[in-house]
């Protein structure tokens, strides 16, 4: 039988409120499930407890790869391949392979952190965008989400809690 | 807290204060309604400008690169400068999104999503004059890229900075727009959120990649814009670097010179400005955006044209006396006929509009003159146009040989052609006035006074 997944939604006009309602939420222990804002709040991934992005690394990997690709493809042709004398200069002229190099490594970088951050952020085109996010949250209101699995939340303490922090309103979601 | 303290001296960069919604509705507004009269004028009159260039590009293809006025002696003219002009226009739009963002300068989140989109046009502009210029362009593919063949296979040649161009201007090309669109992601989910007809919504929900404002997107989001940030800036220097390299490289008296890549950023720079400049009074003014771009911003961007055409000044005088200084003979003979030989014309039109028209911007009531603002702009492009045209032009019609000497006469075809990417780059930005936010609502939103209260250190 499937989990009774619910989502409870604190809805706020202000950055400010949802985050002193997210670092409270946080502190009295309830299970956050995400917070929904028009723009980056700063301080709310330290007030949810989110762990820092993983996105460097992985565009770090994608910078590297652009290199050795970058430098492999040049050597090889010039080299290797079919190694033909510009002007006396050496097969392998690295000085003068390292401005492709360079193109190559942002390229990669750039296009592999992008395919991350579609990765990591759950993104992708899509028709029907979850709608937990809706409430206007994509233009001026601020929602915290908190979650309840199999009934656990204590209903009572997480409405206090959002209505003391200045939420404007207070709902139940379910996904369906 | 040295932050708040500035914020709170200077004039707000959201005038007013809008509450969120408000700014939404604000810039989605002009997405929603049917485009004005000025709008259909201007866009027609684009339009007609890419035609003609359109025209004469099939003309040019069809007949060969005879029709231009190119010769032996002056082998890159017109087409080349075109290019280097165009490229150059771009570099504004990455130093606003990418180098000022690293800098935290705030006052760039009204301004960026229009100066990125102009880099992008500006550089679709300029990636069509190297491809012509190649004559026949349907090999173009195999002349620039490493594709295999059936020659051997014969490879391009990597120490060529030619080839390192093609793949600088297409990672720059690349970069840009991924930058463009990921600034774009939020804005469109906003979009499709208020978007009443299904078609408008079905097409914003796929460009939005399902985007709901979750924080754990965010998050990585933020991490992404800052690599992206990161990576542009080097990348935006090596641009231009590369694409003087086409000319430092060479043997040419008055193309040989270490100061080249410095310059040609500088003068990018500049240049890009300028037409920044004057798509955002031109915008600001047609869809009533004077909140959010204000006086504050165009004079932001007035000081950086004077800085920017101070140092391409500097470079000018250094370029002079290096040659006299070198004692090289034919280097000094460069420079002489830059300045007073029969295209002394171009030399003194680029002195006066890059070098002595800037300096009004020492004045604040200039830099708050929008009629003054705009006229200088058109000075600025035209002064940057015509640097290239003397760099490529009067270096080449005189080199060694005076028997090798010749001069230069641009055709009917060149003109149109230029017109052509003029009407390009217009209709392509006046397309996107009209279908995606002008001005980046996920940014702006962060830079309200109310935002600033509770003092969050670090800004972004």
């Amino acid at each position: 039988m499937a989990a009774d997944i619910k989502f409870y939604l604190g809805i706020f006009d202000d950055e400010h409120k949802l985050l002193s309602a997210t670092r409270a939420a946080q502190q009295s222990g309830f299970d956050i499930y995400d917070c929904y804002t028009p723009y980056a709040v700063h301080g709310l991934d330290q007030a949810m407890g989110l762990a820092h992005s993983k996105l460097g690394w992985i565009a770090l990997f994608g910078g590297l790869l652009g290199f050795v690709v970058a430098l492999h493809l040049q050597i090889w042709t010039s080299a290797y391949n079919w190694p033909i004398n510009v002007g006396g200069k050496p097969y392998i002229s690295l000085p003068a392979f390292i401005p492709i190099t360079f193109e190559l490594t942002v390229l990669l970088c750039g296009l592999i952190g992008l395919g991350g951050m579609i990765t990591l952020g759950k993104l992708g085109p899509t028709l029907r965008p979850s709608v937990i996010g809706k409430h206007g949250c994509t233009s001026h209101r601020f929602i915290l989400a908190l979650r309840s699995y199999n009934q656990n939340l204590d209903l009572g303490a997480a409405h206090n809690l959002l209505l003391h922090h200045g939420a404007m309103e207070c709902k139940w979601y379910e996904e369906s | 807290m040295v932050d708040a303290t500035l914020q709170i001296l200077r004039p707000p960069l959201v005038e007013g204060n809008p509450p969120l919604a408000q700014i939404t509705d604000e810039v989605c507004q002009p997405l929603e309604r049917f485009p004005g009269k000025a709008w259909w004028l201007a866009f027609l009159t684009a339009l007609s400008a890419l035609g003609l260039g359109t025209v004469a590009v099939i003309y040019l293809i069809a007949t060969g690169v005879g029709v231009w006025g190119l010769n032996n002696t002056v082998g890159w003219a017109f087409d080349i400068t075109n290019f280097v002009f165009w490229v150059g226009i771009g570099h504004a739009g990455t130093l606003i999104s990418a180098i000022l963002f690293l800098l935290r300068q705030k006052w760039r989140t009204s301004i960026n999503r229009a100066a990125e989109a102009m880099t992008i046009f500006a550089v679709c502009c300029a990636g069509i004059f190297p491809l012509m210029h190649m004559g026949r362009v349907w090999f173009g593919a195999y002349w620039m890229l490493p594709l295999p063949n059936a020659l051997g296979p014969l490879w391009v040649n990597f120490r060529s900075p030619l080839l390192w161009d093609v793949f600088a201007i297409s990672t720059y090309l690349t970069i840009s727009a991924v930058f463009w669109f990921v600034g774009l992601i939020p804005d469109m989910a906003a979009i499709r959120d208020r978007a009443v007809h299904p078609i408008r919504k079905a097409i914003f929900s796929i460009l939005a990649l399902g985007w709901n404002g979750s924080n754990r997107a965010w998050s990585h989001y933020e991490k992404l814009y800052l690599i992206l940030a990161g990576l542009s800036t080097p990348l935006v220097l090596s641009v231009h670097t590369i694409v003087s390299f086409d000319f430092a490289t060479s043997v040419i008296p008055g193309w040989h010179t270490t100061i080249f890549p410095p310059y040609f950023v500088a003068g990018a720079i500049f240049s890009g400005f300028a037409m920044v400049l004057m798509l955002l009074i031109i915008t600001r003014k047609v869809l009533s955006f004077e909140k959010y771009i204000t006086i504050r911003h165009l004079e932001a961007m007035c000081k950086v044209i004077l800085v920017t055409g101070m140092m391409v000044g500097l470079a000018y005088s250094t370029e002079f006396f290096i040659a006299w200084y070198s004692g090289n003979l034919y280097e000094r003979y460069a420079f002489i006929n830059r300045a007073f030989g029969p295209f002394a014309f171009s030399y003194w039109i680029m002195v006066s509009c890059n070098v002595l028209s800037p300096q009004i911007f020492w004045f604040k009531r200039f830099r708050q003159n929008i009629p003054v603002m705009f006229v200088m702009t058109i000075f600025v492009n035209i002064g940057m146009w015509f640097e290239r045209f003397v760099i490529i032009v009067t270096s080449l019609h005189r080199d060694f040989l005076p028997s090798s000497w010749s001069m230069y006469r641009p055709t009917w075809v060149e003109f149109a052609i230029l017109i052509g990417s003029f009407g390009l780059f217009f209709t392509l930005f006046l397309l996107f006035v009209r279908v995606l936010p002008v001005i980046n609502m996920a940014e702006v939103k962060t830079v309200l006074k109310e935002g600033k209260e509770e003092a969050h250190g670090g800004g972004h």
